[in-house]
């Protein structure tokens, strides 16, 4: 084998390698899908990340919905919501206020009470008081109504009414009631057995009384009632829906895992390559200086890092940079001192050509396929520490990473109440992710390293 | 009876590009107390014809055809086990062109020569026989104790010649042995082989890219060219005489010290996964006529031992 | 050089990278600590203040001027107990000595579980924890990678040989702690087979063999998910040390002697790639000392990483100083333990470079 292969020749030769290897090419089409996600995710979906934080917005989503598709299992315990919506009738009007009714009707025939049900009547001026009565397919009936009307309301709202509806049927205090148990109120026949699970099936009404302010309109009106099982993936406890929480993570992660294992490995390559090619005290002096580095305890000096600066995207990967790039600094030393013992470099010194045109000429070159390898092998470690990060709740500001929707399944106790989806499918991407990257790697190291 | 026969071995490397044909449909014959000498350009598969005498050839290289007699036993059609037992440094041993680097690095020299007479079961004083090792290649008995990091390239390359007379084989096969070395250490190794062979009534295949290396120790020579033997027959007569075209044209190129012989002979080896028709030198030789690219010359007999595979005798 | 020479100089550079890291450490931390720091002398004082305040409502002896002077007092001493009101440069010049004679002060917040507020009493609380879970993990990771990077090397082309890659590929695109998340939401709560983390159960069993027993069990989760992160990078790592070392050219003429292959792959290769093996052992052992940080946070295993988090959370300088410190003692340790070690395995080193 020719040693003294062209810089060009040889990265066309690294490229050729990993199309040709059949799990770099995998790699390669992988990368590029997520890629566009990154780009769909960013041009459709970037109003949407500004809201995640706040609960109101998912408020109208249903709450630990798991992923729809596990409906197919089992149709009548496991559904998506269902919203309904009608066309108000005023029924009262006059300069002091107005009365409108809204009446829905729907059928259930499922073996479960949805999750919770909710009511959103928007108006353009605020609701003064808000009644509803429900009719159960038998033609029995309850009454809801709340002290403080607002245009979203669960049946948290409305659970004063409810328990005391409970407690009338079953002789005695719920011991604590959540939205499932007011909602099985809701479609249990009365009776002892109101909460016993059973399900009333067949035609239900809805009649809602509104007094607003004198000439309001209307604008919006809906009834959810709450499945349990919601888009590709669930949804948190928050209602936020999963999927969407990928996808926004998508783009920040191949940004901070690219940036940064491009900074470390640029910084040390060139680092660890000066280092190697000059010898001598400079190379004792840099080698000293990638020692300090290297012998800083990775996570917790960046964990201090990250609790105190807050730092933003580029930051942050600056800092993880900063922390890794000693150990492309050994490796690309080492490299160049074995390059530099080759006799052609020898040769140019005799000659009398600057060093730094040697550097360029004969060292950088020959450490670019290097380079690229460990480039794409530094990706995913580069992927994780800022995922593990945002698990720690050290989030880059303003952003949504998986590391931060795992953290909030910690903290909402995912793991105790079988919320398995929400623990799942971000992981699960940050493995998809890494693996491409790997993938790559081991090929293009192949290449490199593998012919001697 | 010559001590080594081989009869039309082939070795193929079975690589991403095609089959390479390493080692041709090669006969080969030596005597005892002969030095055959095979010389040939890089990559013209003469290594590979030493490693195939060793059964050393790994994936994705393998023998296809062929027989290799030892005497009169085909080593060939023995168990690998048996062929460690019986034969392997025993019998044949060899040395490298990289066997400055055949040292494991982490043992002592003396160690190593004592290892290589444990497991084939030399019996004798251990201690004795590597201090005549050393003496016999001219290093001095201390040097038993040393790491091979602490030799020089040159007394490495004599420490392991020592290693290979070890079990007093019948057969040392040397590959590029002094390549590596500077030139007055190759001077030198090439005297001690040439005074072992005359001691030790050594049988030695010698193979270099050096043709006038080999015009010093061998008897017989061997031309070998991308696999293939194309002439072979009494060293000093192909000297003298060289009939293949292949021949002439690395004889001139040595006859001028100014030229570099390998350059010296316009054109490039073929891929010896796609070989051209008929002739594998028609491609460059300067009298190659209409049947030479049509049809492969077979390897003739002349006189006596000389053979030739040329169309134009 | 003599070796003498050569061990002096290996251990001032080891010092003064040790100096120069805790430098770095200080300097980064520093500002944001200070600030931290007045903060909560700040409130301390107010609170205290109050205190007075509401008590010396009902005896009406005290006037305000007079309590001003108590607060001030009170916030003087607060201040020197946080050393706030030292210059820069003598406050960093005794951190470091401090730091350097092991010497890491009193915590801020943090207390070890006898009460004591020394931060070396805090740390020793917690490392044996630590130790217990990760250097055994980690020591079990070493065996069984070793021994799957051998095979793989030995038997290329076949499932072994393909086997190492791809548990490698696992390693580097799994996060240990969401494995862990993971493992405790299946086999703690969805199927109760394993706790779902801390130490021991509560309360602790009484006798100590029900005491281990207990231990072992609570290990076990942290333990599968600590191994099936890490055991493939490290069976990739001693693969690819021997493949390389196979392909030098003692090997060929190894074989070419007649040696069997097995004696050539365990005595050869094997002794000739294990000062390298030991590098990877020396840094995966002293690495196994930070533990995982946040394994241990989501196993609720109170070791120094989840130490180390808490002690990030309440800003609590000296013991993050401490905990780094130590850290990166035992990672220099281990590094110049292995210098010598690999001089002891490799004859082209022992002559002193
Ligand atoms: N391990 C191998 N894999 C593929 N091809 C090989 C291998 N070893 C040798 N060859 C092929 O065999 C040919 C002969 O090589 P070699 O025997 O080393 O030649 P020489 O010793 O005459 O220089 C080369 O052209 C090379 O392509
Ligand atoms: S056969 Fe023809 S081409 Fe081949 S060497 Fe002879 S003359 Fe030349
Ligand atoms: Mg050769």
């Amino acid at each position: 084998m020719n040693k003294t292969v062209s810089a060009e020749t040889g990265v066309k030769l690294y490229v050729n390698t990993i199309i040709k290897n059949k799990s770099g090419l995998i790699g390669v089409i992988m990368i590029l899908f997520f890629v566009a996600l990154s780009i769909y995710a960013v041009t459709n979906f970037s109003n949407v990340s500004h809201q995640w934080e706040n609960s109101i917005y998912w408020e109208t989503y249903p709450k630990n919905a798991m992923p729809y598709w596990m409906s197919y299992f089992n149709p009548n315990k496991i559904f998506a919501t269902e919203a309904i919506t009608t066309k108000p009738s005023i029924i009262y009007s006059s300069n002091t206020y107005d009365i409108y009714q809204l009446n829905y009707n729907f059928t259930w025939y499922k073996e479960m009470a949805p999750t919770d049900v909710v009511f959103y009547i928007k108006t353009n001026s605020p609701i003064e008081s808000i009644q509803i009565l429900w009719i159960k397919p038998d033609g029995t009936n309850i009454t809801l109504s709340t002290t403080s009307p607002v245009s979203v309301s669960d049946l948290i709202t409305y659970s004063s009414s409810i328990d005391s509806y409970i407690t009338e049927q079953i002789g005695y205090v719920p011991p604590s009631t959540t939205s499932q148990t007011l909602s099985q109120a809701l479609f249990g026949y009365e009776g002892k057995g109101l909460l016993n699970g059973t399900i009333e099936k067949g035609l239900y009404r809805i009649s809602i009384t509104i007094v607003t302010s004198p000439n309001t309109k209307i604008l919006l009106n809906k009834v959810y009632l709450e499945g349990n099982a919601y888009g590709l993936f669930g949804t948190d406890s928050y209602g936020r829906p999963i999927d969407l929480g990928i996808l926004l993570g998508f783009p920040n992660a191949l940004e901070i895992g690219l940036l940064t294992s491009i900074i470390s490995v640029i910084g040390g390559v060139i680092i660890g390559g000066i280092s190697g090619f000059l010898g001598g005290k400079t190379d004792s002096a840099m080698n000293w200086v990638t020692l300090v580095i290297l012998v800083l305890p990775a996570l917790p000096f960046l964990v201090v890092l990250s609790y105190i600066m807050r730092p933003n995207l580029i930051l942050e990967a600056l800092l993880i940079a900063f922390l890794s790039w000693p150990f492309y600094a050994i490796i690309a030393r080492s490299s160049a001192q074995s390059i530099k013992n080759e006799t052609y470099v020898e040769a140019d010194k005799v000659l009398g050509i600057p060093s730094y045109r040697t550097f360029f000429t004969h060292f950088l070159p020959r450490l670019t396929p290097f380079a690229i390898a460990y480039t794409a092998l530094g990706v995913p470690g580069a992927i994780i520490l800022v995922e593990t990060l945002s698990f720690l709740g050290l989030t880059p500001a303003g952003l949504v990473t998986w590391g931060s929707i795992l953290n909030s399944a910690e903290s909402n106790l995912a793991a105790v109440n079988g919320w398995w989806w929400w623990i799942l499918f971000p992981g699960v991407m940050i493995i998809l992710v890494s693996i491409p990257f790997v993938m790559i790697g081991f090929a293009i190291e192949k290449a490199v390293f593998g012919g001697k | 009876m010559p001590i080594l026969t081989i009869k039309n071995l082939s070795i193929h490397f079975y690589t991403p590009k095609g089959v390479r044909k390493a080692v041709d449909r090669v006969d080969l014959e030596l005597n005892k107390g002969e030095v055959v000498g095979i010389a040939g350009e890089s990559g013209s598969g003469k290594s590979t014809l030493a490693l195939g005498i060793m059964r050393l050839i790994n994936y994705p290289g393998k023998i296809v055809s062929g027989e290799i007699y030892f005497n009169e036993e085909n080593i060939l059609k023995m168990s690998e086990d048996d062929f460690n037992k019986k034969i392997r440094w025993k019998k044949i041993a060899m040395i490298f062109q990289g066997s400055m680097n055949g040292f494991t690095p982490v043992f002592k020299i003396g160690d190593q020569i004592r290892e290589v007479m444990e497991i084939h079961g030399y019996n004798g004083d251990y201690d004795k026989r590597i201090k005549e090792l050393l003496n016999m290649v001219e290093l001095d008995e201390s040097v038993a104790n040393k790491y091979p990091h602490e030799l020089s390239g040159g007394m490495r390359q004599r420490a392991f010649i020592a290693m290979a007379l070890a079990l007093n084989p019948e057969i040392l096969i040397c590959d590029e042995p002094t390549t590596a070395l500077d030139v007055i250490t190759q001077a030198k190794i090439l005297n001690l082989l040439k005074k072992l062979k005359k001691e030790l009534n050594l049988s030695i295949i010698f193979i270099t890219h050096d043709l006038a290396l080999l015009s010093e120790i061998s008897d017989k020579l061997y031309i070998m060219y991308a696999g293939a033997i194309m002439e072979r027959g009494d060293s000093l007569q192909i000297y003298k005489n060289p009939k293949h075209p292949y021949t002439q044209l690395l004889m001139e190129a040595i006859a001028d010290i100014n030229k570099d012989y390998i350059k010296g002979i316009p054109g490039f080896m073929p891929d010896l996964a796609n070989l051209p028709n008929g002739c594998r030198f028609s491609n460059r030789c300067p009298f190659a006529m209409d049947i030479c690219k049509k049809k492969e010359p077979e390897l003739k007999r002349l006189d006596g031992d000389r053979y030739v595979s040329c169309w134009l005798y | 050089m003599g070796y003498k020479t050569y061990l002096i100089k290996e251990i001032i550079i080891y010092v003064t990278v040790l100096i120069a890291a805790m430098s770095l450490l200080y300097i980064l931390t520093y500002p944001v600590i200070q600030e931290v720091l007045k903060a909560t002398v700040q409130t301390e004082a107010e609170g205290f203040k109050q205190a007075i305040l509401k008590h010396a409502s009902g005896h009406g002896n005290l006037n305000l001027t007079s309590i001003n002077i108590l607060v001030n007092k009170y916030k003087a001493s607060l201040m020197a107990a946080y050393g706030l009101n030292q210059p820069l440069y003598l406050k960093y010049f005794i951190q470091m000595k401090n730091l350097l004679i092991f010497n890491f002060g009193n915590a801020y917040f943090l207390t070890a579980p006898n009460g004591s507020h020394k931060v070396y009493a805090i740390i020793a609380a917690y490392l044996p924890y630590t130790i217990i879970l990760f250097t055994t993990g980690t020591i079990i990771v070493i065996l069984v990678g070793t021994l799957l990077g051998l095979l793989s090397a030995r038997y290329a082309g076949t499932v072994w040989d393909k086997l190492v890659p791809t548990i490698a590929v696992v390693h580097s695109s799994l996060p240990t702690w969401w494995l862990g998340f993971l493992l405790i939401a299946a086999l703690a709560y969805a199927i109760k087979i394993f706790p779902p983390g801390g130490i021991t159960s509560i309360p602790p069993p009484k006798s100590p063999l029900m005491y281990s027993i207990n231990m072992l069990y609570h290990m076990a989760l942290p333990l599968i998910a600590f191994f099936i992160v890490n055991v493939g990078g490290f069976a990739y790592v001693v693969r690819s040390l021997v493949i390389s070392t196979t392909k030098e050219d003692f090997v060929m003429t190894a074989k070419a002697r007649g040696l069997s292959d097995s004696r050539i792959l365990y005595r050869h290769i094997l002794r000739t790639a294990s000062p390298s093996i030991s590098t990877q052992v020396a840094l995966a052992i002293a690495g196994s000392f930070a533990g995982g940080l946040t394994t241990e946070i989501v196993f609720n295993w109170h070791g120094v990483g989840w130490l180390t988090y808490e002690a990030i959370l309440l800003n609590d300088l000296p013991v993050i100083l401490g905990i780094n410190f130590v850290l990166t003692v035992i990672l220099l340790l281990a590094l110049f333990i292995n210098e010598m070690i690999k001089g002891y395995l490799d004859p082209r080193i022992k002559a002193g470079e």
